[in-house]
């Protein structure tokens, strides 16, 4: 049986993303959709393994954006629904959250960020409580996989009662955390609806908009309330001089770090589930016997400036600490928060981190990410750098989110931007227009990411006459965040279990692209020839051309072996082309400049071959 | 009583199943356990840090002492020598995997050996990698490293016992119970081999 549906009362080891899933099976949600994103992916991956067992729909939408107006339209038709995506999803996706609020849910609605601090695998750390404020929506947090679930399960019951979103965060550490859950009782999904026609409640054009603000704060001030009521939130040892708030996973290190060093009788702690709006209250009764307090939250200081316009507006005397005593950036620690407590009520508290090895040895070389043994997009490079050679052509190289990102380490340094998603096509759009006209840009952007954000702006390309080469790393799959399918993919994007294939051609072609060539990056001989003739035409004829350079990741799907890769010493001139310029991790050299396979690495791609100038390398048969 | 077990190596050598593993025969002794993992873009032959901790009362998902660490490669566990302390029990494989950089310099196997033994008194060095190469099951590895973890018995004080972990083993078809079983065993007898000098 699939972990997700195991009975209730069962403890079982859950991924906090999956115990977020499992909180919407115990709620009945119909409706999930997600755009894949870390850490957020595996909640709507295994809700789509068990949808037909337990009846409900789930897809993998294009963008986040559309995954969420997908989710809110069946909210609105009194389905329950989830939409889930990472933090820098939210911002695709912020042009229907904040309009959302103004009008509101039928049935529940939650919108799960999965933010991601330290930046593991983002490209920002931005804080999505912020949006909370923004939106007037409430933003939530658990501080353990077991809350994530539980909360999930009571978000519901709470959008329902006030016809409101509500925003579910999590952090990479309660995404991508393991732990002990107990599960609940499971609920059948409801999956059909009905949708009230009413305008005035959901046009939101300016005339019906001005009430739906004045309903929104009203509505706001109910939340405010409605919020003290959180049974997530806790007050542990109340009416203490020395206060510390610990919002979310903030409250996990907090407790853990009183209690191993006995101090949990010197404190009071607000444990805050709430994270916006917080339960004005429940604080202000708590404050109003302390000298000090502490504000422990993993981001930016959302609650704290929360805290501090309830202490000015009451007009309290008392000592406020937080991000000027606990680094803000990247994600909290035991000894972090140590530090903190140090700086703000003077008692120590010694961790185990002033026990370990201090003297790091310098010479230990970074160990980046790289592109696996036999990946595509290295031959695709590796011919794209020989042809900008050949032809001695200056390019700027607009780079995107995803595997191919690599691109921008040793050997190839090929990315010379990454912004967002899509972000690409945009920015060529720009730069071959205020660039010399010798310096070519050059777009790169994956499969996944041409069909969520490269579409509009490639077609602004063609109706502007913007002269760039746009390169798709096309493997077929959503590589990065774990082979999600997308339009292009052989697997179903929903759960209704079809498969319908949008190729990449078809949409350059339709936009208007005359120059759109699909090439094998395998076979470099081809790609450097098509390279050639595309990056001729942009240049003299000052138009946008496509290069779809395609061949599945072969994670994904492991290339056909045609026999076994060896290097016959003999051959090899120890040129260094194989191990240093094309750099496959398979490939190294032996310590005198010969080649040599590293057996435990190599899959026998062969996409080498080509790459070695006296052929010493050789597919043989076994 | 809390456990710190930090599992360090090079993205695709398994960290995970090792973790999840752990994490499965801790449930099984009626532990609690809390495993971060590191997912994504770090996945791709880059550095891989796991946190497992173990316990009756375990919350935070984060620690910067490792009681054990089990390093997969010899690199890895150098990167992380900053988690050691002069009572932490370290096993790490003692092979080396070049970063995938151009013109990469290594440190030799001996200095970083001399680097570990500087930092804790309980350091165990394994050759997995051959091992499992001997077996014919390159990606068991992880499977000897824990095999040799629980060969020294050492999560006996937390609880955590032998029949725990092959009862995990059991419990799911993706670990590949026979030629991991046959790894996991192939560790133990190392371990019970080994020479204390």
């Amino acid at each position: 049986m699939h972990k997700l549906l195991l009975p209730e009362g069962t403890k079982v080891l859950m991924l906090g993303n999956e115990a977020i899933a499992r909180g919407a099976l115990e709620s009945g949600v119909g409706f999930a959709s997600a755009y894949p994103g870390t850490p957020s992916s595996e909640i709507v991956e295994s809700l789509l393994e068990v949808a037909k067992e337990v009846g409900m729909y789930v897809e993998w939408s294009v963008n986040e954006k559309v995954a969420y107006e997908a989710a809110y339209a069946a909210a609105l038709s009194g389905v329950r629904s989830l939409v889930a995506m990472k933090h820098v999803g939210l911002n695709v996706a912020s042009d229907p959250l904040m309009t959302s609020a103004y009008i509101g849910v039928e049935a529940g609605f939650v919108v799960v960020t999965a933010d991601d601090p330290n930046m593991h695998s983002s490209q920002n750390e931005q804080d999505n409580r912020w949006y909370g404020l923004h939106a007037y929506i409430p933003v939530f947090e658990p501080s353990t996989p077991q809350e994530a679930k539980d909360l999930t399960v009571f978000l519901y019951g709470f959008s329902e009662k006030h016809k409101h979103p509500v925003i579910l965060r999590s952090v990479t550490r309660i995404s991508h955390t393991h732990s002990v859950v107990t599960l609940g009782k499971m609920v059948k999904p409801k999956t059909k609806g009905f949708f009230v026609k009413n305008p005035r409640e959901r046009v939101a054009v300016p005339q019906y908009a001005r009430e739906m603000k004045r309903k929104l704060l009203a509505k706001w001030r109910n939340i405010c309330d409605d919020v003290v009521k959180n049974p997530f939130n806790r007050v542990i040892n109340s009416g203490m001089e020395n206060i510390i708030i610990a919002s979310g996973i903030g409250f996990s290190y907090v407790y853990e770090l009183l209690k191993t060093h006995n101090l949990l009788d010197k404190f009071t702690i607000i444990k805050l589930s709430s994270a916006v709006p917080i339960p004005r209250e429940t604080i202000l009764r708590e404050l109003d016997n302390a000298e000090k307090v502490l504000i422990v939250e993993e981001g930016d200081p959302v609650v704290e400036y929360q805290v501090k316009a309830i202490v000015a507006e009451e007009k309290m005397g008392l000592e406020i600490y937080g991000k000027n005593v606990i680094e803000p950036m990247g994600e909290l620690s035991l000894s972090k928060i140590a530090e903190g407590v140090k700086k703000a009520f003077n008692i120590e508290v010694r961790t185990s981190s002033q026990d370990v090895q201090k003297d790091v040895l310098k010479e230990i070389p970074s160990r980046p990410p790289t592109l696996c043994p036999g990946c595509p997009y290295r031959s695709l490079y590796y011919a794209l750098k020989l042809t900008l050679a050949k032809l001695k052509v200056k390019a700027v190289f607009s780079g995107d989110i995803g595997c191919y990102t690599l691109g921008v380490n040793k050997p190839f340094e090929m990315h010379d931007t990454v912004v967002d998603m899509g972000a690409s096509i945009g920015l060529a759009n720009g730069f071959s227009h205020v660039l010399d006209e010798k310096t070519l840009t050059i777009a790169f952007i994956g499969d996944s990411t041409f069909y969520h954000a490269g579409i509009p702006p490639l077609l602004n390309a063609v109706v502007n006459n913007a002269p760039f080469l746009t390169v798709v790393f096309d493997n077929e799959t959503t590589a990065m965040t774990g082979f999600q399918p997308h339009p292009g993919s052989d697997k179903p994007t929903s759960s209704l279990n079809v498969n319908v294939r949008v190729p990449i051609e078809n949409i350059a072609k339709a936009l208007g692209i005359t120059e759109t060539c699909v090439v094998d990056p395998y076979n470099i001989g081809e790609t450097r020839a098509t390279l050639e003739r595309l990056i001729k035409y942009v240049i003299n004829e000052r138009k946008p051309a496509v290069l779809i350079a395609r061949r599945p990741c072969v994670l994904y799907k492991p290339p056909s072996k045609r026999g076994i890769v060896v290097i016959e010493e003999a051959e090899c001139i120890k040129c260094r082309l194989c191990y240093d310029f094309f750099s496959c991790p398979a490939i190294v050299n032996r310590g005198d400049g010969v080649a040599e396979i590293v057996r435990s690495l190599c899959i026998d791609c062969g996409a080498c071959v080509e790459v070695c100038p006296t052929r010493a390398i050789k597919v043989v048969r076994k | 009583m809390i456990k710190n077990i930090l599992i360090c190596g090079v993205g695709g050598q398994g960290q995970l199943t090792l973790a999840k593993l752990l994490g499965e025969a801790s449930l099984r002794c009626g532990k609690n356990v809390v495993i971060a993992e590191t997912r994504g873009l770090s996945q791709r032959g880059g550095s891989v840090a796991v946190y497992v901790k173990v316990g009756d009362e375990v919350y935070a998902p984060l620690f910067e002492k490792a009681d054990i660490m089990l390093a997969l490669e010899l690199i890895e566990a150098l990167r992380n020598i900053g988690f050691i302390a002069k009572n932490t029990l370290a096993i790490v494989n003692s092979d080396i995997i070049k970063p995938n950089i151009p013109g990469i310099k290594v440190p030799s196997k001996e200095k970083l050996v001399e680097a570990l033994r500087k930092a804790t008194s309980n350091l165990f060095l394994v050759n997995a990698t051959y091992e499992a190469l001997r077996i014919g099951s390159p990606r068991s590895l992880n499977m000897i490293i824990l095999g040799f973890l629980v060969g020294l018995n050492a999560l006996a004080d937390i609880g955590v016992g032998r029949e725990c972990i092959v009862q995990a083993f059991r419990s799911s078809k993706y670990y590949r119970f026979r030629e991991n079983i046959e790894a996991f065993k192939v560790g133990e007898e190392l371990a019970k081999n080994i020479d204390i000098d």
